[in-house]
């Protein structure tokens, strides 16, 4: 199974691409991240297209998405109605969704966080694109 | 069916053709009603004289309709039609409700962020066809239309697919990369990715005419050969040096120092922060606007004795940003520069 990790953060997309059968047997075959604008006129037609490119290329069967609860007014934009395009495009190309909260990622003493960087032995992953691999890494058991 | 001929005024099976809207690659785009589904579309139509051949024909309808895209007219169909006696290929499309960039060029001055805004968006249709394993090979500002505000990449034309070798000087010439003007040349990514770069800076630049222009440009046809012409083209005063780097990048001669792919090239127009989107109302009067700060105008005063430039936000006077001069050219110079300064931050 391959899945696909994302994370969003003011002008960024952070993504990471899991795959195996099970967490035990997961290789990261990509980790990266997309630029966009808040700005933007076309902004949610523009998460649209990324999605879109991003699903294209690498072809997941499940997408596991950051949640983020406590943001402000002026993040919704970008911070919530993104998702809101994401699980469309999920949606139109049978593609399963879920999400996650940021706590979620960090709860029980960050004992996600640890088990990931156990297992991949590797601590280089920060902030939104350890997200990204990690939620990815995870939905490899849904 | 001669395609050199407008036809517009007659019907051609189910469509009957208002408008010639030009000369496409190898046949003639018009505006025309469907009497069966009671809308505009365009077609393109092609010459099929030789049935046996009409086959090959399919790629120009098969090719776009696998690359359905935000920014990609959309092809609905195609179809053989005899026409006088005479076998055509139509292919059904999308009718774009606005110009194409290099007729809007022709019209009026392109700001430097509404342009990064289009390729900007042209980007993500590029590399949805590339991913298709698509190469369009024909990335031009006449191929680029607007449609309800929003940017099109039309006409696939010329399209093959990744990998495939093409006979030299089979490309759109004066946005054809360097190693494309050798035997055996291959289509790339990279080959897009600088008529993409050409196309940006035609449009940055605010070419008007772009034969015109290079006619002014000494041994262009050897420049072109060896991917040195945006090295010695002129850029426009207004333009920001990462704009022009952006540009330098996706039309360098060697392909391994271009970008490598069009998200790639996105991403560095992304990184971009725009702050003011200028307007020329005259030669010597620009307005600019933004999201984030007081409308401004610039503009030379010429008195007596002296030439100022005056600045102005949001309708007052800035006197900070004001400034006299002596002559004229030194004060356009400031000018330029200040709207270069406050294109992006």
């Amino acid at each position: 199974m391959r899945s696909l990790g994302i994370a969003i953060k003011k002008n960024e997309i952070w993504y990471s691409v899991v795959e195996g059968t099970q967490k035990e047997t997961a290789i990261i075959i990509e980790t990266g991240k997309q630029n966009y604008r808040t700005e933007s006129d076309t902004l949610m037609l523009d998460f649209n297209n990324i999605f879109v490119e991003l699903i294209t290329k690498y072809k997941p069967q499940i997408v596991s998405y950051k949640l983020s609860l406590d943001i402000k007014m002026q993040q919704i934009s970008y911070m919530h109605y993104s998702l809101g395009i994401l699980n469309l495009v999920c949606m139109q190309h049978g593609i399963k969704i879920i999400e996650h909260s940021s706590r979620w990622i960090t709860a029980n003493k960050r004992a996600k966080i640890t088990q990931f960087e156990n297992y991949f032995a590797s601590d280089k992953y920060k902030n939104e694109g350890l997200a990204a691999t990690l939620l990815a890494w995870f939905a490899l058991e849904e | 069916m001669d395609i050199r001929i407008d036809y517009s005024g007659n019907n051609l099976g189910k469509y009957y053709l208002i408008q010639k809207l030009g000369n496409g690659g190898f046949g003639a785009v018009y505006r025309v009603h469907d009497r069966i589904l009671g809308v505009e579309k365009a077609i393109k139509i092609l010459e099929a004289s030789n049935p046996k051949e009409a086959y090959k024909l399919f790629n120009e309808a098969a090719i776009p309709y696998k690359c359905q895209h935000n920014h990609i007219i959309k092809i609905n169909g195609g179809e053989i039609i005899s026409f006088n006696g005479e076998l055509v290929f139509v292919v059904d499309m999308e009718l774009a409700n606005g110009m194409s960039i290099e007729n809007i060029l022709k019209q009026k001055y392109i700001s430097v962020n509404e342009s990064l805004n289009i390729v900007r968006q042209i980007l993500f249709a590029v590399e949805y066809s590339h991913l298709q394993g698509i190469i369009h090979r024909d990335i031009k500002p006449a191929n680029i239309l607007m449609d309800n505000g929003l940017p099109k990449l039309a006409d696939f034309g010329l399209s093959t697919a990744l990998g495939n070798v093409i006979k030299p000087w089979k490309w759109y010439v004066t946005h054809a990369a360097p190693e494309t003007f050798v035997n055996n040349s291959i289509a790339t990514v990279e080959t897009d990715i600088f008529a993409l770069g050409m196309t940006l800076y035609r449009m940055v630049n605010g070419i008007a005419d772009w034969q015109l222009f290079l006619q002014g440009v000494p041994n262009v046809d050897k420049l072109i050969v060896a991917g040195k012409l945006i090295n010695k083209l002129p850029v426009s005063p207004i333009v920001p040096e990462k704009v022009h780097r952006i540009i330098k990048r996706a039309c360098n001669a060697l392909p391994e120092n271009r970008y490598h792919n069009a998200t790639e090239m996105r991403n560095a127009i992304e990184k971009l922060c725009p702050f003011y989107t200028w307007e020329r109302l005259e030669e010597n009067y620009w307005r600019g606007n933004t999201f984030s700060g007081p409308r401004k105008e610039i503009y030379i005063e010429t008195k007596k004795q002296s030439i100022k430039v005056i600045v102005t936000n949001n309708g007052r006077r800035s006197s900070i940003d004001s400034e006299s001069f002596m002559d004229l050219l030194k004060a356009r110079e400031y000018m330029f520069n200040y709207i270069k300064q406050t294109t992006i931050k």
